[in-house]
C-alpha cells in the first residue's frame, strides 16, 4: 500500500513540476473562487445561479468560474456546505501534562498533538516516529484534570516542588537514558502512587493545595494556548478539554472527557475528581458555567470498564433515576465513546447472544486494573433499552446518547494504522513482546511466568506477555456531520447527536428516519435535500405519522485506504412495557447478495485474508451500501430506536501484523482479523402517547 | 614421560598453581567500606519514602541492612548469577548503549542544525497537494453528457458522500476518500477554470475542476526546528552506537 501510494505521489510531483509558475500564483485567487461558488450553489438553485452570474467576456462560459471574488480574501476554505460533510477528528488524547502518560514516557506536549493531527511526525517516546495514515479534522487534547502538568514538573529535580516533595522514583524519570522500552518499577510507582503521595502531602502540609493548583493553572492555560494557536477555522478545528477520571469504589469507571464549545471564556481549572468522584457533582459545575455563558459536555468513555456502573439504574446516593437525574444527565452528555483502544462498549456477548459481530474487541476489565469487569450496565446497547424501559414506566430516558469514538492515546499521538500498532502507553507498549501480540524472549519469558504468572500465557511458540494490551484495539474516530470545519459547526453536530463512530478506518456513513423515502429518493441528485426536509438525521427523535411506516435512508462509504465494505445493518432496539428486545437486520449486502428474509442475513461474500502476508481477497466487497430500508416488525405502538452498523470485510488484527513482521504464527487465543466498523448515533421513534 | 602426556597430569598441575597464584594476590577477606557519603545516600532514600530525616538507631539499623543487602549481592557476583539473566543482560546493554552514546548526546548548535537540515532535506519533505472540485455522476455516459450541456452540469449529479470543494490534499488524503484510480487521474490533469473528466473513483464517476497544484516543498527550517533537534539527536545516538560497535568489534572472534 505503501508503494503504491508512493507511486501516485511522484506522478504528482511530475505533474506538478510540469506545471508554470502563473499557476502558482493565480492558484490561491481561483480557489477563492470556487468557495464562493460552492457556497453560492448551495445556497440557490443552479438555474438561479447562472441567472446571478455577472456578466463578463469569458469565453465558453462554464457558469461557476466566472463569479469574481475580493483579492484579499485568498485563505483557500471549503465553505459551509448545507447538506453537511463528513468530519473525522479525536476528542481524546493524552500527553505529558497527563501524570500517566508521564509516567509512561511521554513527553510530547499538547502543542505536539495538534502537530502529529495535522500530518506532522512526532517521537514515540521510544524513539522512533509516529506519523498518522491520514491527517485529521479536528482534535482535542484532553489530559486528566487531576495534577494536571504536576507530574513533569516534581520529575525535574531543579524546580521547587521537586525539592517540597522529594519523591525519589519521579526524580529524572523520562531522562533520556531512561527512554527504553518496557516498564520499571519507577514508572509503575508514578502511575499508581504519585498521586496519593501527593494527596498525603499536601493533607500533611508538606505543600500546600495553593502550590500545586498554581502548576495546575499554568499547565491548563498552556493547554488552551495550544489548542487556540492551532484552530484554523475551515481548515482545523481543536477544542479546549479534559479528562475528568472519577473511580467508583469497586474501581468501576466513570471517566468522562468534558469538551468545550469555545476557548474565550474558562474555568480557570478543571473540575476533577479531586473535587467530586460523583459525576452529578461534575454536571453541577458544567451547569453552572452554562448558566454563565461557558457551554461544554462530557463524554463518557470505557463504560466496558466501568463494572456496571457507568450505566446502573440508581443514582450516586443509590435512589432510583428519576426526571430530573434524566435531565441533567442527557443535558451534559449527549455522547458516548462507544470505541477507542481499551475496547468496544457497543455490546457484549453475554448481553447480545443473537448477534454474530457482538464479540469484537471485548476488553474484559477494569480499568487499570486485572479484575474481571461485569458487563450489565456496561455497554451502550443495553443502556439504550433501559432508558426506553424507564420511559415505559413514566420516567424520563437518562440515557438517550449518541456515539463517537476515540483513541484515548497517551502519547499525543492517535495511533490509526491497523498494520502499525503500538498502543497507547509509550515505553510500556512500545514493542510487540510488551504488547504479547508475539512471544517474549525465552529468559523474559521465564521471568515473567515466576513473578507473575497470571500475566503470562504459554503457546506452541514460546511464553506471551498477557496483561491487559492484547485485548486493547487500534482504534477508534469520531465522525461528525457538519457544515464547515469550525469549533461552532461541529459543537453544534455533538450536539444534535449527529455523530457517528469508526474503529480507526474513515468509514462514512449517513442514516435518516422519515416517512415516504423510496429507490427513487435513492436515486435522486437531491437526495440529501430531500432526506432532511422530509426525515431526521442520525440522533434526533422520529415522531410518528398517522397510519405511516417509517423508512429509512441508510448509506455507507469504504475508506479506500481499507478494505471494502461487507454489509450494511440496521441494530433495532424495542421495549413492550418495559421489557427490552433487540435484533440485528442485515439491510445491504456487497456483490449484489441479497439478504435471506428469514434470518436477516446476507449470504457470504467469500472475502478472505491470507494470514500468510494479511493480503485480503479481491473481487469482494462494495465501495458503498445504499439502500431504503422499512421495519417488517414494525409497531406505532412501541418505542424503539435503529442505529446503522456498517461493516467491513475481514482484515488482520494489528497482533497478526506484528507476529507476521517478527516471524510468529498469530497468537491462537486472539482472533487473527478483524472487521473493522462504523456506527451511527441512533434514530428513536417515539409512538403516540395516550 | 607418560605421565607428562596425560591430561589428567596437566590438569592437577595447572589447578594448583592457579590456587597457590590466587592465594598469593587476594585478600584474605573483602572489604565493605560504609563512609559518611554512603550514609547520607541510605538516609536520603529512606526521607524520600518516609517524609522525615532518620533518627541515629534508625540510620544505624539502614546501615547494617545495606551491609547485608551489599554481602548478598556480592555473593550473587562470586557465583556469576548474572550470568544468563536476560534482565541483567538488557540492564548492562543499556549502560554500555548509554556510555557510547554520551558524546553524541549534546544539544546541536545552531550551525550543526542548519547543516543536518541541508543534509537531509528529503526527510522533511511536505507532499505535493491539490485544490479541486468535483461532481459526482452515476455512469460514465452521464458525465460526459454533463460535461456536454455546458450551462449546469450539477444538474445531472448524483449526491455524493465526498466533499464537493476539496482544498490542498495530498495524495494520501485524496486516496483515502476518493479511491486510487480517481488519485492517478487526478494527477494528469492540469489547473484550468473549465470541467475536465470524467475520470473514475471507487464510487463513480467525476467532472472535476482542477484548483491548484503545490509542487512538493521542503519544510522551512524555523517551522520544524524542535523536530530537527529531535531526530539530530536521535541520529547522533544512534551514529555513537553504530561507530562504537564497528570499533570494539574486531576484538571478538566470532566463532560458528
Amino acid at each position: 500500500m505503501k508503494q503504491r501510494t508512493l507511486v501516485y505521489f511522484s506522478a504528482l510531483i511530475l505533474t506538478a513540476c510540469g506545471g508554470e509558475s502563473d499557476t502558482v500564483n493565480t492558484g490561491s485567487a481561483t480557489v477563492s473562487d470556487a468557495v464562493a461558488d460552492a457556497s453560492a450553489a448551495t445556497a440557490a438553485a443552479p438555474a438561479e445561479t447562472a441567472a446571478a452570474q455577472p456578466a463578463e467576456a469569458v469565453p465558453p462560459p462554464p457558469p461557476l468560474s466566472q463569479m469574481t471574488m475580493p483579492t484579499d480574501i485568498i485563505t483557500a476554505q471549503p465553505g459551509k456546505n448545507a447538506t453537511r460533510t463528513a468530519l473525522f477528528g479525536d476528542l481524546h488524547v493524552h500527553t505529558s501534562y497527563s501524570y500517566d502518560a508521564f509516567a509512561f514516557g511521554t513527553l510530547a506536549t499538547p502543542y505536539d498533538a495538534y502537530r502529529y493531527a495535522l500530518g506532522e511526525t512526532i517521537k514515540n517516546p521510544a524513539g522512533f516516529d509516529m506519523t498518522i495514515r491520514v491527517p485529521l479534522d479536528f482534535y482535542a487534547v484532553t489530559d486528566h484534570g487531576e495534577f494536571l502538568g504536576v507530574s513533569r514538573q516534581v520529575a525535574d529535580p531543579t524546580t521547587e516542588i521537586s525539592k517540597l516533595l522529594q519523591l525519589g522514583y519521579m526524580q529524572n524519570l523520562n531522562a533520556p537514558e531512561k527512554q527504553v522500552p518496557g516498564g520499571t518499577r519507577e514508572r509503575t510507582q508514578a502511575f499508581r502512587e504519585f498521586a496519593p503521595d501527593t494527596l498525603r502531602m499536601i493533607a500533611n502540609g508538606t505543600v500546600t493545595q495553593d502550590f500545586v493548583d498554581d502548576i495546575t493553572r499554568d499547565a491548563w492555560a498552556d493547554t488552551i494556548a495550544a489548542a487556540e494557536q492551532y484552530n484554523k477555522p475551515g481548515e482545523f478545528t481543536t477544542f479546549v478539554g479534559y479528562e475528568y477520571t472519577a473511580t467508583a469504589d469497586d474501581r468501576g469507571n466513570l471517566h468522562r472527557n468534558v469538551i468545550f464549545r469555545d476557548a474565550d471564556k474558562l474555568p480557570a481549572v478543571p473540575f476533577s475528581r479531586l473535587h467530586s468522584r460523583n459525576p452529578e457533582a461534575l454536571w453541577d459545575w458544567m451547569d453552572g458555567l452554562r448558566a454563565e455563558g461557558v457551554e461544554s459536555l462530557a463524554i463518557p468513555h470505557n463504560s466496558n470498564g466501568s463494572n456496571g456502573q457507568m450505566f446502573k439504574l440508581v443514582d450516586w446516593a443509590g435512589n432510583p433515576l428519576d426526571d430530573a437525574y434524566a435531565d441533567q444527565r442527557t443535558r451534559n452528555e449527549p455522547l458516548i465513546e462507544i470505541t477507542q483502544i481499551k475496547g468496544t462498549s457497543e455490546t457484549h456477548p453475554m448481553l447480545s447472544d443473537t448477534d454474530e459481530w457482538a464479540g469484537f474487541e471485548i476488553m474484559p476489565y477494569r480499568i487499570a486494573t486485572n479484575l474481571f469487569s461485569e458487563p450489565s450496565g456496561s455497554y451502550a446497547r443495553q443502556a439504550l433499552l433501559n432508558g426506553m424501559s424507564q420511559e415505559d414506566k413514566g420516567v424520563k430516558n437518562p440515557f438517550e446518547f449518541g456515539f463517537v469514538g476515540a483513541s484515548d492515546t497517551h502519547m499525543a499521538a492517535m495511533p490509526d494504522d491497523e498494520t502499525d500498532f503500538y498502543g497507547k502507553r509509550g515505553l510500556l507498549d512500545a514493542n510487540p513482546q510488551l504488547q504479547g501480540a508475539v512471544p517474549l524472549s525465552p529468559e523474559a519469558g521465564a521471568q515473567l511466568l515466576e513473578t507473575s504468572p497470571e500475566l503470562a500465557r504459554e503457546f506452541e511458540a514460546g511464553i506471551y506477555n498477557s496483561a491487559a494490551p492484547i485485548t486493547w484495539a487500534a482504534s477508534g474516530i469520531a465522525g461528525v456531520w457538519a457544515e464547515e470545519n469550525t469549533r461552532e459547526s461541529i459543537y453544534n453536530a455533538f450536539r444534535r447527536k449527529e455523530t457517528f463512530a469508526t474503529t480507526g478506518t474513515r468509514i462514512k456513513v449517513r442514516f435518516f428516519g422519515g416517512y415516504g423515502f423510496t429507490d427513487s429518493t435513492l436515486a435522486a441528485p437531491d437526495m440529501i435535500e430531500t432526506a432532511y426536509r422530509d426525515g431526521v438525521p442520525m440522533g434526533s427523535d422520529l415522531l410518528p405519522a398517522s397510519g405511516g411506516v417509517p423508512s429509512f435512508i441508510a448509506w455507507a462509504t469504504q475508506d479506500a485506504l481499507s478494505a471494502p465494505l461487507q454489509r450494511l445493518q440496521i441494530v433495532k432496539g424495542w421495549t413492550v412495557a418495559g421489557e427490552p428486545h433487540e435484533k440485528v437486520f442485515d439491510v445491504a449486502c456487497s456483490d449484489g447478495l441479497a439478504v435471506d428474509p428469514q434470518t436477516h442475513r446476507c449470504l457470504d461474500n467469500g472475502a478472505s485474508v491470507n494470514l500468510q502476508d494479511c493480503a485480503i481477497s479481491a473481487g469482494s466487497g462494495a465501495a458503498e451500501l445504499k439502500t431504503v430500508w422499512t421495519d417488517p416488525e414494525f409497531d406505532p405502538a412501541v418505542r424503539a430506536f435503529y442505529y446503522v452498523r456498517v461493516l467491513e470485510n475481514p482484515t488482520c488484527r494489528w497482533s497478526t501484523w506484528d507476529a507476521l513482521r517478527e516471524g510468529f504464527p498469530p497468537r491462537p487465543d486472539f482472533p487473527a482479523t478483524i472487521q473493522e466498523r462504523a456506527y451511527t448515533s441512533p434514530i428513536w421513534f417515539r409512538p403516540a402517547t395516550g | 614421560m607418560e605421565l607428562m602426556r596425560s591430561h589428567v597430569f596437566w590438569f592437577v598441575a595447572l589447578g594448583i598453581l592457579i590456587f597457590v597464584v590466587d592465594e598469593q594476590v587476594s585478600d584474605p577477606l573483602d572489604t565493605i567500606v560504609v563512609d559518611a557519603a554512603l550514609e547520607r545516600n541510605v538516609a536520603a532514600l529512606w526521607a524520600a519514602q518516609i517524609q522525615r530525616e532518620p533518627t541515629a538507631a534508625e540510620l544505624a539499623s539502614l546501615v547494617q541492612d545495606w551491609i547485608a543487602e551489599e554481602i548478598w549481592y556480592r555473593e550473587s557476583v562470586l557465583l556469576n548469577l548474572a550470568e544468563g539473566d536476560e534482565i541483567i543482560r538488557r540492564r548492562m546493554i543499556q549502560k554500555m548503549q548509554f556510555i557510547a552514546e554520551q558524546e553524541a548526546a549534546s544539544t546541536p548548535t545552531d550551525a550543526e542544525l542548519r547543516a543536518y537540515y541541508q543534509a537531509n532535506q528529503s526527510r522533511y519533505e511536505l507532499p505535493s497537494t491539490i485544490s479541486f472540485e468535483h461532481l459526482q455522476f452515476q455512469s460514465r455516459d452521464i458525465a460526459i453528457a454533463a460535461l456536454g450541456a455546458g450551462e449546469s452540469p450539477e444538474a445531472m449529479a448524483q449526491s455524493s458522500m465526498l466533499s464537493r470543494v476539496n482544498v490542498r490534499q495530498s495524495p494520501r488524503e485524496i486516496t483515502s476518500a476518493f479511491g486510487p484510480d480517481f488519485t492517478r487521474s487526478l494527477g494528469i490533469l492540469e489547473v484550468a477554470e473549465n470541467w475536465q473528466g470524467a475520470i473514475q473513483s471507487n464510487f463513480g464517476w467525476h467532472l472535476v475542476k482542477v484548483l491548484e497544484l503545490n509542487a512538493p516543498a521542503i519544510a522551512p527550517f524555523e517551522d520544524i526546528r524542535t523536530e530537527l533537534g529531535a531526530d539530530y539527536l536521535y541520529d547522533a545516538r544512534m551514529k555513537a552506537q553504530e561507530d562504537f560497535i564497528d570499533q570494539v568489534r574486531p576484538n571478538y572472534d566470532i566463532v560458528r
